[in-house]
């Protein structure tokens, strides 16, 4: 009984890293990506509204491929915290 | 989850698949008849004149500014979009602020070409209705049907794309066709219509998620320009290429001649088609006049613009359709998404992908059941209450919505036209037929184990 509560939070952690953390990696990566490129912030917004849906998928499908939930959560969050720090870094997060 | 790679996304595109599966069926057939929204219109009102393009733009600036003017003085915001093409058959006016007594604040109107005076037609929603549908639904307030839309089209996606991995012999599959087998049927079933408008869902499903990036991804520009209206406004003004806004300065003016303005733009254009006028603060000192070209000449759904001074009729700025490769991208997503472009091949072939779609998502639910209802049978338990309900759903709406859409016609032609609030019930008569559909199946299903 207690194998099949860990497995069903184990999904259920699973969704959320998908959903919540797929999302918050599909805000934070293109952003940082397209703040790389030599164009104006008008256009590097607007690159990463339309890569974020790619992101996003990506990001769900690497959580539920990945082998463990905590493995899903750890990339996700890790690609966020890097694409956060070069948001920072190229100071072209605007908002931050 | 000891399955390998392959199985996990299995189940992954089973899920996403499956539960908002009807929603995106509903869209997708909705959808569908949106692509004839103009020829659903047409069949809806056949008291309607027949549409006429060869009315000189001239005629149809003057008639529309006639209108204006008696109807809708003090207005913020005139606008006249003139025929140019299948999407607009007739001269069409709306209007924003118009201030006086018996006044309408705001509303629209349709202008018989030849006699500049409004269309007379039974009141329907038309196709008009069925194509707002399929991103409004109906019934329910913009922020609820927006997120919905937002999170099945999501799925939708990630069935896509977990669909293409799952896969492993396309190309085989597109041949295989085994019928009278039950679940390997419908397997093959699926898999046929999903290959063949596999570039089209692709597209329609990345596309769709485009035209509201702004809503589902608000963050984004947050993190870019900061947060608040203002920001965000920046933003578009930037990324959009539009003009700024204007503040009426309050002291009366005339409009220019609109005549004047047509020349000046033929001048520019050549031949190109005009699509629109919209005057701002009509009959103000601060009135802007902006021309825009046709949005539906091509893919790029995107018009080129002129905006004049509304009292000298100078030209102050010019807008082209083309400005940033990431802009162009995304007017090129949502016009391949609209098909405002299309003729009637291509039009034909739109409506045929729809179909595959809405027919791609009926046996993959179909499937759902066939397989489980199999093992339920061999089972001494029987089927459990999950497939009794996706069972009953799937008859409901992949049955039931296109018999409401056929009530929606019926009421149509049988309530008088008179009836005022005759364009409310055509709607109505849908969902009810839609109920009573449903409650007539009720015997089946839920209660019974089969």
């Amino acid at each position: 009984m207690s194998r099949r509560l860990h497995s069903r939070l184990g999904m259920f952690s699973r969704i959320a890293a998908a959903f919540v953390g797929g999302y918050a990696l599909a805000n934070l990566l293109p952003l940082a990506l397209a703040s790389l490129l030599p164009v104006s912030q008008a256009e590097r917004v607007m690159i990463a509204m339309l890569a974020s849906f790619a992101v996003f998928v990506a990001a769900i499908l690497w959580a539920f491929a990945a082998r463990r939930a905590s493995h899903a959560w750890a990339g996700v969050l890790l690609v966020s915290a890097m694409a956060g720090l070069l948001l920072i870094t190229q100071g072209s997060g605007g908002g931050l | 989850m000891k399955a390998g790679f392959r199985q996990r996304m299995a189940e992954v595109h089973t899920w996403m698949g499956l539960l908002l599966g009807w929603v995106l069926y509903f869209m997708f057939i909705t959808g569908t008849a949106g692509y004839l929204d103009t020829e659903i219109d047409r069949w809806m009102q056949p008291e309607a004149p027949v549409a006429d393009y060869s009315v000189s733009p001239q005629t149809v600036v003057e008639h529309g500014r006639n209108w204006l003017d008696i109807h809708a003085p003090g207005a913020s915001r005139w606008f006249i979009r003139l025929p140019v093409d299948r999407n607009d058959p007739y001269p069409r006016v709306f209007w924003q602020g118009a201030q006086g007594e018996g006044i309408a604040a705001n509303g629209n109107a349709f202008l018989d070409p030849a006699t500049g005076q409004p269309v007379e037609a039974r009141a329907t929603g038309g196709g008009q209705l069925l194509y707002q549908m399929h991103w409004r639904l109906h019934y329910l307030p913009r922020v609820a049907s927006d997120w919905i839309i937002g999170v099945a089209t999501m799925f939708m996606l990630v069935a896509l794309v977990t669909g293409i991995i799952v896969h492993k012999k396309i190309f085989k599959d597109f041949f295989t066709f085994r019928p009278g087998k039950g679940q390997r049927s419908w397997l093959d079933m699926h898999n046929v219509v999903s290959v063949i408008s596999l570039p089209f869902q692709l597209m329609i499903t990345y596309s769709g998620l485009i035209f509201m990036a702004l809503i589902y991804m608000p963050l984004i520009v947050v993190l870019g320009y900061g947060s608040g209206a203002d920001n965000r406004q920046t933003f578009i003004g930037e990324a959009f290429g539009v003009p700024p806004m204007v503040e009426a300065m309050g002291v009366p003016a005339p409009l220019a001649s609109l005549d004047a303005v047509l020349d000046q733009v033929s001048g520019r254009w050549g031949d190109a088609p005009v699509g629109s006028f919209e005057i701002r603060h009509p009959n103000d000192a601060n009135a802007r006049i902006l021309v825009r070209g046709s949005h539906a000449a091509g893919p790029l759904r995107a018009a080129n613009m002129l905006e004049f001074d509304g009292v000298s009729g100078e030209l102050l700025a010019e807008y082209p359709a083309r400005q940033s490769g990431s802009k162009a991208f995304r007017d090129v997503m949502l016009g391949l998404h609209e098909g405002l472009f299309a003729g009637p091949l291509l039009r034909a072939l739109y409506v045929f992908s729809g179909l595959l779609g809405a027919a791609m998502i009926a046996t993959g639910l179909m499937l759902w059941t066939v397989k489980r209802r199999q093992r339920a049978e061999k089972a001494r338990g029987g089927s459990h209450i999950g497939l009794r309900l996706v069972e009953r759903l799937n008859i409901g709406i992949v049955i039931g919505l296109p018999v409401a859409i056929a009530a929606y016609f019926w009421a149509n032609r049988l309530l008088p036209v008179g009836f005022s609030a005759r364009a409310e019930w055509e709607v109505h008569a849908m969902f009810l037929l839609w109920v009573v559909f449903w409650s007539s199946r009720s015997g089946h299903g839920l209660s019974s184990n089969r």
